[in-house]
């Protein structure tokens, strides 16, 4: 029996303790592999969980040298039951319109940047333009600078702004709310504006705090191009908002994504607004090396060559790799169910996965480089004007 | 969530550019209520702007078949059928929300779209100007006007339609769009290229990259009619002249002129165009550039071979640059096909076609075979024995 399945799935069981098919197949594994100590202490917890697991029995019966010991019998848990009972109990994210008790979802962000593998340009734009200036009072004194305005992240789709937003957040150690268009139009039918005025007012009142506002293309979208007049309104309050009128927004620093800044109103672009953007690129070398470790971590992997895997897949967004992990697993699954025999995430199937996987930001990269070509006048893309041209994309 | 919920959030989740997320939204609502003949209507429509224009047919036509009496889901039934070319259908569907709802302007507006798209420009005329004389301040109204007038070649009278639409609603994209392009057609090319390239500035993410390149298409269009015809006539006198040696002189200052008049024709469009066409000609799909591309050269291999005629009086040129022409006519073939071939109605069209040809190409088989057999079996047929006669 390899020791480096046993090794993996080892692993695989200590990031998921409770998976009882997994514990029981590595305890089976053990057996057969004579390691009967380690089988016993796996086929006790399997039991301890599941006391009428006959083969958790047989395994514990193989692996002890004497006769089986009898488990006391312990009630199961009901799961189905539990969560029917707690069925609607989970409140909504925000309480519904005209509610007095109305509450934002106000999180604490636990990741800091330094949980960002990779993107060391991007961090170093974040720290200039964003936490320096946080960090460093005095100097932000001796050069007049005021910490209005917000920070615009932009970038192809699933190359983790939102995650470096949350990141953000925890660097600061500030609290965390959220809000996307799907929120506004689901949450709070009929009274946009002042739900948007009170999640403002939540997030002054939880200072300091990152109001992250994500897809804000939908959310503050050109006004132009709106027929609807609650939606221009709620531009009109977003801009309100952001200027701070009557209280000001001292201590909440507003971050926001989108795919597509092109379609934002201009008037949210204008200073002491979302007047510094930092470009959110697809991941690096090592950051892409880190994602793929990240996605493999709980899977049975052996022999990957993540610095080889990285190389190959230059241009991927980190919700392509993860879809490569997603796929090389299934190739490995798809193998184990036709022969029977359960195998290892390989290299090969790494690979294989890559050839099967397209980059999804090519179509992102298209639409960019029209609007390098058409609306960069006022030199606000230039960053992304130079990464197409050193793609050889313009 | 209720019904009404629902239709809002989906219609403003599709006008801030989310039609993906309203179609999830009305799917989910239509799960509760799938014979909602308006959910279904507006599901056709955020389908349609996702370009899924089949689809869109099909949530129409649910529509259509949950509420009859709609009007709204019979126009955008026609507006799908539109899309997909299939003018006939479109016009029979908007007759039918015309006929449902005689006094909602859009009924008449889709209707005159539809006429036009048929090429039935009196009627398409009468019924753009009853849709604006229901609703006189219409912006869309008064561009359906512009629309069909264009289509009939009436360029003043679309000027003038155009020109009111944007005097109400400056900034509107389509008007603007409009007017350009009735100015390219007039060949005022700076002011045309101005307006398309402002219009890009604006909306840089989705430039009309397309329209941009009208300048270099239009003068290969122009071409392909006209100097085919005077190549042909410079290469009848070419080989009239081997036989009437007197024809050469004429011939080869023919060629000389046509040569010269097309390269005059190419300054006059492409030099106040600019660069703009040339660096939009690199976004445009990759069977439209190479085929426009390759006509370029091939224009320029057959003035060459003109001015190579005029010059030598050698023949051979002359004809060689007639056979050119069928390349210049396929290249422009593969043009039209290169700038439809991302259109999804336009695609679908073209299937439905090649079933159409399948079909009759199979039908053409069995008439053979049949055809065949019949003659077989009357060869065969031999008169029946006279009596007495030896067997």
């Amino acid at each position: 029996m390899s020791d480096a399945l046993i090794d993996s799935l080892t692993a695989a069981v200590a990031a998921r303790p409770d998976d009882v098919a997994l514990r029981l197949h590595l305890a089976e594994l053990l057996v057969a592999a004579g390691r009967t100590g380690e089988a016993i202490g796996h086929a006790a917890q399997v039991l301890a969980r599941d006391p009428a697991n006959e083969a958790a029995r047989r395994v514990m019966t193989s692996a002890l040298p004497g006769e089986a010991p009898t488990s006391p019998p312990s009630p199961s848990v009901d799961w189905d039951a539990l969560e029917g009972e707690f069925e609607g109990v989970v409140p909504p994210r925000f309480a519904p319109a005209g509610a007095d008790d109305r509450a934002f979802d106000v999180e604490r962000a636990t990741v800091t940047l330094a949980d960002v593998g990779g993107m060391d340009e991007v961090k170093q734009r974040l720290e200039l333009a964003f936490l320096g200036p946080l960090r460093n009072p005095r100097l932000r004194t001796l050069f007049g600078k005021s910490l209005r305005g917000g920070l615009l992240l932009y970038g192809p789709p699933g190359c983790g702004k939102t995650f470096l937003a949350r990141a953000v957040a925890g660097e600061m150690g500030a609290a965390f709310v959220s809000l996307s268009i799907v929120d506004v139009l689901q949450m709070w039918v009929g009274s946009s504006e002042r739900n948007l005025h009170d999640l403002f007012e939540a997030a002054r009142s939880h200072a300091p705090c990152v109001l992250f506002l994500d897809e804000i293309d939908a959310l503050g979208h050109k006004r132009s191009q709106l027929s609807s007049s609650a939606m221009r309104t709620l531009v009109n309050q977003l801009l309100t908002e952001l200027d701070g009128v009557g209280g000001g927004n001292e201590g909440v620093f507003v971050l926001a994504a989108t795919n597509a800044p092109w379609d934002i109103d201009a008037a949210l672009r204008r200073p002491g607004r979302l007047d510094r953007t930092v470009l959110v690129l697809p991941p690096d070398a090592t950051a892409r090396a880190a994602i793929l470790e990240y996605h493999l971590r709980e899977r049975p992997v052996a022999g990957i060559d993540l610095r080889a895997l990285a190389a190959a897949t230059e241009h991927f967004s980190g919700a392509d790799l993860a879809h490569v992990c997603e796929t090389a697993a299934e190739f490995a699954m798809r193998d184990a169910i036709a022969t029977g025999e359960v195998r290892m995430i390989s290299h090969q199937d790494m690979t294989a996965a890559v050839r099967e996987v397209r980059p999804s930001t090519d179509a992102w990269f298209a639409t960019a480089r029209s609007v390098v070509m058409f609306g960069n006048a006022g030199g606000e893309y230039d960053d992304l004007a130079a990464y197409l041209r050193k793609r050889k994309l313009l | 969530m209720s019904g009404d919920d629902a239709y809002r959030q989906a219609r403003q989740l599709a006008q801030v550019g989310r039609p993906a997320d309203a179609e999830a939204r009305l799917r989910t609502a239509l799960a509760a209520a799938p014979a909602d003949a308006d959910l279904l209507t507006l599901l056709g429509y955020v389908l349609r702007q996702q370009r899924d224009y089949a689809a869109a047919l099909a949530a129409c036509d649910a529509a259509v078949a949950a509420d009859p009496r709609l009007a709204d889901a019979h126009a955008e039934r026609a507006e799908s059928l539109l899309a997909l070319i299939r003018d006939r259908d479109a016009i029979a569907a908007a007759g039918e929300a015309v006929r449902l709802a005689p006094l909602e302007p859009s009924g008449h507006l889709v209707l005159a779209r539809a006429l036009a798209a048929g090429r039935r420009f009196a009627e398409a005329r009468a019924c753009a100007r009853q849709g604006l004389a229901l609703a006189p301040r219409s912006v869309e109204g008064l561009l359906t006007v512009a629309d069909v007038e264009r289509d009939a070649g009436s360029r003043d009278a679309a000027e003038e339609a155009a020109r009111a639409a944007l005097a109400i609603e400056p900034a509107n994209a389509y008007g603007r769009w409009l007017l350009a392009m009735l100015d390219a057609e007039r060949l005022r090319v700076g002011r045309s290229m101005r307006a398309l390239h402002d219009m890009a500035r604006e909306n840089p993410a989705r430039p009309d990259v397309i329209s941009m390149t009208w300048p270099i298409r239009s003068l290969l269009s122009a071409l392909r009619r006209w100097f085919a015809a005077a190549i042909l006539l410079v290469a009848a006198g070419a080989l009239a002249a081997r036989w009437w040696p007197s024809a050469a002189l004429g011939s080869r200052i023919l060629a000389a002129l046509f040569a010269v008049v097309v390269a005059g024709l190419a300054l006059r469009v492409l030099i106040p165009a600019g660069r703009l066409p040339w660096r939009c000609l690199r976004l445009v799909p990759g069977l439209l550039r190479r085929a426009t591309r390759a006509a370029m050269m091939t224009v320029g291999v057959m003035v060459a071979l003109l001015l190579g005629y005029a010059v030598t009086g050698r023949w051979w040129t002359a004809v060689l640059a007639l056979a050119a022409v069928p390349v210049l006519w396929g290249l422009g073939l593969a043009e039209l096909l290169g700038a439809r071939l991302d259109d999804p109605g336009f695609l679908h069209a073209l299937k439905a076609l090649g079933r159409d040809f399948r079909d009759w190409g199979g039908e053409l088989a069995r008439w053979w075979q049949e055809t065949k057999r019949e003659l077989r079996e009357t060869w065969d047929d031999k008169p029946p024995p006279r009596p007495g006669s030896p067997r």
